[in-house]
């Protein structure tokens, strides 16, 4: 255990840790690790062949297959390379909000803490954006032991207290990032959903592995009330008393046409999208995940 | 469309009790930070107007509910044609019919009597009045004691035509504002949506007259018994059966001729009877029959103007004494239950007086009761005896050894002293009915007689002795002054002109002051002595204790304080004053119909049952009741008749025949008699709050009412069935929409 903080569980850390974190797509990296580097010609692990092309490099030409079929191939090689992970962490006000458990920052902070430590125990990189309505905290990718604590420490002294802007958070943090690599996005995505959607388009352009974690307070997905309620807004929405009764059934449409849309987007952008509640247990929130990532990669 | 019950709308405000509760719940609500308020404001968006229609339709049949509620409880009722088809009859009808004795009345035409008439018109009202299950009647006969035959609402119609056929003129006088009173309560005990009231009379002017202080009451009940009876299509029907003649002669009064309070023996008593012409007509020649102990004694033709009163005297001499029946009756005419008066009297043979002399005298002059004697028997005349006491005298120190319960009344003269066995002696004999009179003189002592006779009021002395005061030896001599003519004792002067002056002449020099003290209910002055300059000396006081009486005379009735004698005023004064101490009131003895029959018992008259003896020969018994230690009374509450009834003790042992007691002239109210109408503007200018149909004769078209349908009354059930109707749709309504959130 690297450290103590109460965003590390040992026993969320146990179950997680015997499932690698695999990027779907090959990633380029500096380290070497479980991850195929999308530069082939270099490394050591034939991949394959194909014809050559004016302009390509001579080094790779395999002149045994030159010489048994008079025909030009270059030979292409896979080579592991390091992942660069950035966790994008919502530290905006509405992830304040509990129910009965921890808050959806306390929750999602469990989550981002966990699958930091679990990249870097696979020697790869993790760095941590914290944002509300802009990026309030940018650490670096980086892996080594000392790096999890910084990123613990940031998101133990993060606050929660302003407003969201997702969609231009995305935008600013896709711009930043210079390297392809992953990126989870854990956030209540409390923003309009095109905007959401366009922020990750930006990863996407950027060629990213993107995951969105969409955290929600169980409450927010049962809207459980039953008498009379006055909902205080957070994020500097105003304040309004109704019989939860007469409106939970469109609170729930409303809620599922959210996610649904979401889910949506995600998919058509081949983004991993996981909606998690805070009464689910972490470590069970994300084996089933990681186990059903592990899964789609290897069936390919 | 009305309401029963107006007052009751007033729980409509309950209707706002759903509103209330919807703003207080909205007050009530539990504090909840939210982060996902884009959704819940989408949510809202879309459901707010469909909520506000689903909330208004649950608050608008709650309330309602609620304003049916209240509407159902103040029992609305249409009164349209379209009710008719709702309405069924729910009528309390009250029936008071006059059996008064002038419903007896039969004019020369022989026709109906009012009270046939009026009997046609009470099982009018009861056949037609419908029997549902609503329906129910009462049924009071009207008199001066009014009965109320069937009280309770009833439906029981073959019981009310029963007791109205059954139904005779009663010997009975007539009031309404009494019999408005069991009205009220009948319909008080109502729960019937319509009330009707048949008032069924001959409409007397004087049944409906009242003492003027009484005025206001009784308006107050007509004003109530209207507001009872004027909603929903009730009210009061006044059916008039009385006829227009009023030709009638009636025996108005009958007693001893004024200043008779006792009757003896052997001495010719004069009797007066008054007749009184009600009609327009005088009367010649009517026959007045006079009646002694049930026999005919004598007859009289008389003649009594119209709208006039005779009086006819008779003399009758009894030889025996106790109790004795005199009776006149008039020739039989319209009606003839006030043609017949009786007279219940008491004959003695003479009023026992034991006179106690404190200063026995040698002369008239100066004996101290020489004077008193020779005024209770003045007469020497042997051939008819006219005295009418037996007067025993005793001197001041032989008064211990007399017994005063054999005597009538007790006169102390001038007594030195008396002492406490004396005292108890003449307070058990005082309270028992006997008389005392007390006269004072120069002998007493004031302090003794304070001691054991006033003992702060406790006492039978009227007040307490002072002293002496006047003008010693008749120098100067003053006169009565404050003379009380109502006194029973005095009142004969006041009906006797030639005799009044004669108090005023009495003399008197020296009196005993006294000090009457605060008034107290038991005591009375009866005159007063003129005293120059100075608050009157008061001359004679009565003190009433138990059934007896005390009269204290502050002066002597000698010539030693005072001229009294001398003047012939005396004589009678203290003839009318020994009277009226030692005769029982004969007024007791002569009642009207209704009023009970009391007797208190003798000592020796003591048994288990008595008998009393009707004017219809019918016979009650009558058990006597505890009055106090050693005193019993009987009580006869059935004088229903007019005529003699006779109170006899039942045989006791070693007896054959019952013992008769005593007689009681039981005699109709002569104002019933005069059958004068009250016209109805009259009646509604006397009560003009009293509201009522007024109908000469019952011709039937009135009583069509009863059979025609109440107003829709139970327009409530349908509002019941509305509102569970409502409560049923609410609770669908409410799951229904529940179920959609």
């Amino acid at each position: 255990m690297p450290d103590q903080s109460k965003y590390l569980d040992a026993h969320v850390l146990n179950r997680i840790s015997r499932l690698n974190l695999r990027a779907r797509s090959v990633m380029e990296g500096f380290v070497s690790g479980l991850h195929k580097s999308p530069y082939h010609g270099f490394s050591v692990e034939f991949a394959q062949h194909r014809e050559y092309t004016p302009g390509d490099d001579l080094r790779f030409l395999d002149w045994k297959v030159y010489g048994r079929s008079d025909r030009l191939y270059i030979k292409q090689y896979e080579q592991e390379t390091n992942l660069r992970s950035y966790i994008l962490l919502d530290a905006s006000e509405s992830m304040d909000f509990r129910s009965e458990n921890q808050s959806k920052f306390d929750y999602a902070a469990t989550i981002a803490a966990s699958l930091s430590y679990l990249i870097m125990e696979q020697q790869d990189s993790a760095g941590l954006v914290l944002f509300d309505r802009m990026v309030t905290k940018f650490v670096h990718a980086q892996c080594s032991p000392l790096h999890l604590k910084v990123i613990v420490t940031e998101m133990e002294a993060a606050k929660t207290q302003e407003k969201t802007d997702l969609g231009l958070v995305l935008h600013d943090v896709a711009e930043r990032i210079k390297h392809k690599g992953l990126v989870v996005l854990i956030s209540d995505l409390m923003d309009k959903p095109e905007a959401i959607l366009s922020g990750l388009q930006h990863f996407k352009h950027k060629r990213h592995d993107v995951i969105v974690i969409h955290v929600l307070d169980e409450a927010e997905v049962q809207f459980p009330y039953d008498r009379m309620t006055r909902f205080d807004g957070l994020e500097g929405y105003p304040w309004l008393v109704v019989d939860p009764r007469s409106l939970r059934e469109a609170y729930l449409e409303e809620v599922k046409k959210f996610t649904t849309e979401i889910r949506r987007g995600c998919l058509a952008q081949r983004i991993d999208y996981v909606q998690v509640t805070t009464d689910q247990p972490v470590e069970v929130a994300l084996s089933s995940y990681l186990a059903r990532r592990l899964s789609k990669r290897r069936a390919k | 469309m009305g309401l029963l019950h107006p007052a009751l709308m007033w729980l409509g405000v309950a209707g706002s009790i759903p509103i209330i509760i919807h703003l207080f719940n909205r007050q009530r609500y539990k504090r909840i930070r939210w982060a996902a308020m884009e959704w819940l404001l989408a949510a809202m968006k879309k459901t707010r107007r469909r909520m506000q229609i689903e909330n208004l339709i649950l608050l608008a049949i709650r309330v309602l509910v609620l304003v049916l509620l209240a509407s159902a409880l103040a029992r609305p009722f249409m009164k349209s044609a379209m009710a008719a088809p709702f309405a069924e009859s729910n009528t309390h009808v009250v029936v008071v019919m006059d059996v008064s004795y002038s419903m007896d009345y039969r004019g020369a035409s022989r026709d109906s009597t009012p009270l046939e008439k009026a009997r046609q018109v009470a099982l009018g009202i009861l056949n037609d009045l419908k029997t549902t299950e609503a329906d129910r009647f009462s049924l009071i006969l009207l008199t001066d004691t009014p009965n109320a035959a069937i009280g309770e609402p009833s439906s029981r119609v073959d019981l009310g035509r029963q007791i109205v056929g059954d139904a005779v003129a009663t010997d009975q006088g007539t009031s309404i504002p009494r019999t408005m009173e069991l009205v009220r309560d009948a319909l008080k005990k109502s729960t019937n949506f319509t009330k009707k009231v048949f008032l069924i009379t001959d409409n007397q002017r004087h049944a409906w007259s009242v003492p003027e202080k009484e005025r206001t009451r009784v308006a107050e009940l007509f004003k109530e018994i209207s507001e009872l009876t004027t909603p929903n299509g009730g009210g009061i029907i006044l059916h008039d059966v009385g006829g227009n003649v009023v030709d009638n002669v009636a025996v108005v009064d009958l007693a001893p001729a004024p200043g008779t309070k006792v009757i003896s023996t052997d001495r010719s008593v004069e009797f007066v009877a008054v007749l009184r012409n009600y009609g327009p007509m005088q009367v010649s020649g009517a026959t007045m029959n006079v009646f002694i102990d049930g026999s005919k004694q004598g007859s009289f033709q008389v003649t009594v103007p119209a709208h006039d009163k005779v009086t006819q005297e008779f003399h009758h001499t009894f030889r025996e004494d106790g109790p004795h029946a005199i009776a006149v009756e008039l020739d039989a005419d319209a009606l003839s239950h006030d043609n017949r008066r009786s007279l219940a009297v008491d004959v003695r043979e003479a009023l026992k007086v034991l006179v106690v002399n404190g200063q026995k005298g040698t002369t008239f002059q100066t004996d101290e009761v020489a004077a008193l004697k020779a005024a209770l028997n003045p007469s020497i005349d042997q051939r008819e005896r006219v005295d009418i006491y037996s007067i025993n005298e005793v001197l001041e120190n032989g008064f211990a050894r007399e017994d005063v319960r054999k005597y009538d009344l007790v006169v102390l003269a001038n007594l030195e002293t008396i002492s406490q066995e004396e005292v108890a002696a003449i307070e058990e004999f005082v309270k028992a009915g006997g008389g005392v009179m007390v006269l004072l003189g120069a002998k007493v002592e004031a302090f003794t007689w304070n001691q054991a006779a006033w003992r702060s009021g406790e006492g039978f002395l009227p007040c307490e002795l002072d002293k002496p005061a006047g003008f010693a030896g008749n120098t100067d001599v003053t006169r009565m002054t404050g003379i009380d003519y109502t006194h029973p004792a005095l009142e004969f002067f006041a009906k006797t002109p030639t005799l009044k002056p004669s108090l005023t002449k009495l003399l008197v020099s020296q009196w005993f002051a006294v000090k009457v003290g605060d008034p107290r209910p038991e005591v009375r002055i009866l005159a007063s002595l003129h005293v120059a300059g100075a608050e009157p000396a008061p001359l004679f006081i009565e003190r009433r204790m138990g059934r007896g009486r005390v009269l204290l005379c502050t002066t002597a009735a000698d010539y030693e304080w005072g001229l009294m004698p001398k003047v012939p005023g005396y004589v009678m004064l203290f003839d009318q004053l020994a009277q009226y101490l030692a005769a029982p009131p004969q007024r007791f003895r002569n009642i009207t119909v209704g009023e009970p029959i009391e007797y208190t018992l003798k000592l020796n008259e003591y048994a288990k049952s008595f008998t009393v003896i009707t004017p219809r020969q019918n016979r009650s018994s009558v058990a006597p009741q505890r009055a106090g230690e050693h005193a019993f009374y009987l009580s006869f509450a059935g004088t229903t008749d007019s005529g003699l009834y006779s109170l006899e003790r039942d045989p006791q042992e070693g007896e054959t025949q019952p013992t008769l007691l005593t007689w009681y002239a039981v005699n109709v109210d002569p104002e019933e008699g005069f059958v004068e109408k009250m016209t109805e503007p009259e009646l509604r200018s006397m009560y003009p709050q009293f509201k009522f149909t007024y109908v000469e004769q019952g011709t039937g078209k009135e009583i069509q009412q009863i059979a025609v349908k109440a107003p829709a009354s139970n327009v409530w059930k349908y509002l019941v069935g509305a509102i569970l109707g409502l409560l049923v749709l609410e609770t669908w309504l409410a799951q229904m929409f529940g179920a959609k959130r």
